[in-house]
């Protein structure tokens, strides 16, 4: 045990203190938002709503579910997570499994050449206008596959993965080859099994991304055809004009419905939030330490 | 860590069923060609008066005038300003209040309120810049905020956080720190939970307070990852921040608060000049490049810092 002096322990007691301030500047600004979603829009009107709601109700989530174009933006937004995490999932870690393999007998020729393709990709892109152009051309324009395919490979993702998958012991997959199986079944029934951990950790990141993800949606979708993250910022953007009308402004956008639909917004973040806290700090450990 | 690799008459001896190999390769490759590689080849736009109606093949050559263009056009100039201001105060103070979180935090000797803070200041990492400018336009509203109604309190005026130009900069700067202090000392912590209780135990037989003990174990020991961290946001210091000035900014702060991302956006997509808008974009993109791959050396140099 350590032994503490008295001005050691006025410092514990200071730096706790403080501790507990920051944390909750972090979680206020939410917390006054989750209550001038749940109180009734007089309450916020005048101004009374801190951090408990006032005059309980859901009457702003309903509202906000109203908007005949919310549910469809929620169901666009679940299906394009889920068909990233499995797409990005399965070809990040097929082509992390290949390229963990190098250039010698168990790999492939031409090995530098691929892992420099991956690497420029990562380091330069042809920036907003080309690559715009590029995926309206090729016929993906308001198609879910344009919020999707674009953001796929992820090179960082792809050399997390391969560094695990390096890291394992080469003598499991020795003895698998040996009894005659192939690299499908190497890379299926040995190395993603063994992966669980990492997989997990680079999943988790990549749902709370795409998720998140609104600009794609802003460019390559119709209006009325949005993820829901687009759609929360058309909705959230104030167009403030100048500081005279920010009154009329208040008045015209419900304060208790857009606080509502920020949260709706937010809501599946927060539900993993728990399972994602355990997994992350792992994730940035094995992306640091690695080899 | 390559097998030795078996050579034959020079060639690699390669397994009967490395075409697998290439199977399972594919798929990375051709989204990489057609989403990163042929939008490269778009580039050229930056070097021609693009016309949507002629395309690519059929617009006239302009050489470097749109460069020459984004040097002399003032509202260009004043963007590159405006973004070089935003990135190196948001590195600075970034940087600051990480590593001194990151100390603090790592001085809480009460596990439970340790691990209980760590998930509050995480949180504002994963929630996005929608979301949180929801939460600020609601906050910081000059007449209804609960910013400016405790301030109003204090009996200070309203201070319009999203509509002055000089707020702006301040609002930009604060809620990115708000954002990201804890989550980045993560990386911090992890450093310091890889330096030798040795050290500290015979800092102590020494006399050496906690203070000193900071001062000439932890922080010497960090050096490496300090210079990693910094070197790292150094290469991005024409990343302003696209995602959360898109979603805070407005017309009022056009003059301090737009970037080359956002006015890339803006002149590109909304006014539709393609070919000035990719320049501005390629301008940006070299010079990012040139400083991430010196960025790289320099942490390979000084921590053996490598990604591939």
């Amino acid at each position: 045990m350590q032994v503490t002096s008295k001005p050691q322990r006025w410092f514990q007691s200071f730096n706790n203190v403080l501790m507990v301030l920051l944390a909750l500047i972090c979680i206020v600004p939410l917390l006054h938002v989750i209550a001038i979603s749940l109180s009734s829009s007089t309450a916020v009107m005048a101004n009374k709503v801190t951090f408990l709601p006032i005059e309980l109700n859901f009457n702003s989530y309903s509202k906000a579910l109203e908007n005949p174009v919310f549910l469809p933006s929620i169901w666009l937004s679940v299906q394009r997570t889920a068909l990233s995490l499995a797409l990005s999932l399965i070809i990040n870690c097929m082509a992390a499994y290949v390229l963990s393999k190098g250039g010698g007998r168990d790999g492939i020729a031409g090995y530098k050449g691929f892992v420099g393709l991956f690497i420029v990709a990562m380091l330069f892109n042809g920036g907003l206008i080309p690559t715009y152009l590029l995926v309206t051309k090729i016929g993906l324009y308001n198609s879910i596959w344009a919020l999707i395919l674009p953001g796929v490979v992820n090179v960082f993702y792809l050399i997390l993965i391969m560094n695990f998958f390096k890291a394992l012991p080469k003598e499991i997959e020795e003895s698998a080859f040996i009894d005659g199986a192939n690299h499908w079944q190497v890379f299926f029934r040995m190395f993603l099994p063994l992966s669980l951990p990492v997989l997990a950790t680079v999943g988790l990141f990549m749902v709370v991304n795409d998720w998140n993800e609104w600009f794609m949606g802003s460019i390559y979708m119709r209006g009325d055809n949005v993820p829901l993250s687009t759609l929360l910022k058309s909705l959230i953007a104030v167009p403030i004009v100048d500081a005279g009308n920010v009154n009329e402004i208040a008045k015209i956008n419900n304060r208790s419905i857009r606080a509502a639909q920020v949260l709706i917004g937010a809501l599946p973040i927060l539900f993993i939030y728990p399972v994602l806290q355990k997994f992350f700090t792992a994730g940035i450990v094995i992306g640091a330490v690695k080899e | 860590m390559e097998m030795a690799a078996k050579k034959h008459r020079g060639k690699i001896v390669r397994r009967k069923d490395s075409w697998q190999l290439y199977l399972m390769l594919i798929p990375a490759v051709l989204l990489v060609l057609i989403f990163v590689y042929m939008p490269m080849g778009g580039l050229v736009m930056a070097f021609q008066d693009y016309k949507p109606y002629h395309g690519i093949l059929n617009s006239d050559w302009v050489g470097l005038d749109q460069f020459k263009f984004l040097f002399e056009y003032p509202d260009s100039v004043q963007v590159i300003w405006n973004t070089l201001r935003i990135a190196v105060l948001k590195m600075f103070f970034g940087f600051v209040s990480t590593l001194g979180f990151a100390l603090l935090i790592n001085e809480v000797r009460r596990k439970a309120l340790r691990s209980t803070v760590q998930t509050f200041v995480f949180l504002p990492h994963f929630l996005s810049w929608v979301v949180l400018g929801g939460i600020f336009v609601e906050l910081l509203n000059p007449d209804t905020g609960l910013v400016n109604q405790v301030l109003q309190g204090m009996g200070i005026k309203p201070i319009f956080f999203l509509g002055d130009n000089n707020w702006f900069l301040f609002t930009v700067v604060s809620s990115e720190v708000w954002k990201e202090f804890g989550y980045g000392s993560i990386i911090f912590l992890a450093a310091m939970a890889g330096i030798n209780p040795a050290l500290y135990e015979a800092a102590q037989l020494d006399g050496a307070g906690k203070w000193k003990q900071v001062l000439h174990i932890t922080l010497p020991s960090m050096i490496p990852t300090m210079a990693v961290v910094l070197t790292l946001s150094l290469s991005q210091v024409l990343n302003a921040g696209f995602d959360q000035i898109f979603n805070l900014y407005n017309p009022l702060v056009y003059e301090k608060g737009d970037i080359i991302d956002t006015f890339v956006y803006r002149v590109g997509l909304i006014d539709g000049n393609y070919s000035f808008s990719t320049a501005v974009g390629l301008f940006k993109s070299i010079v990012s490049l040139i400083l991430i791959m010196g960025a790289y050396r320099v942490a390979y140099k000084v921590a053996d810092y490598k990604i591939f």
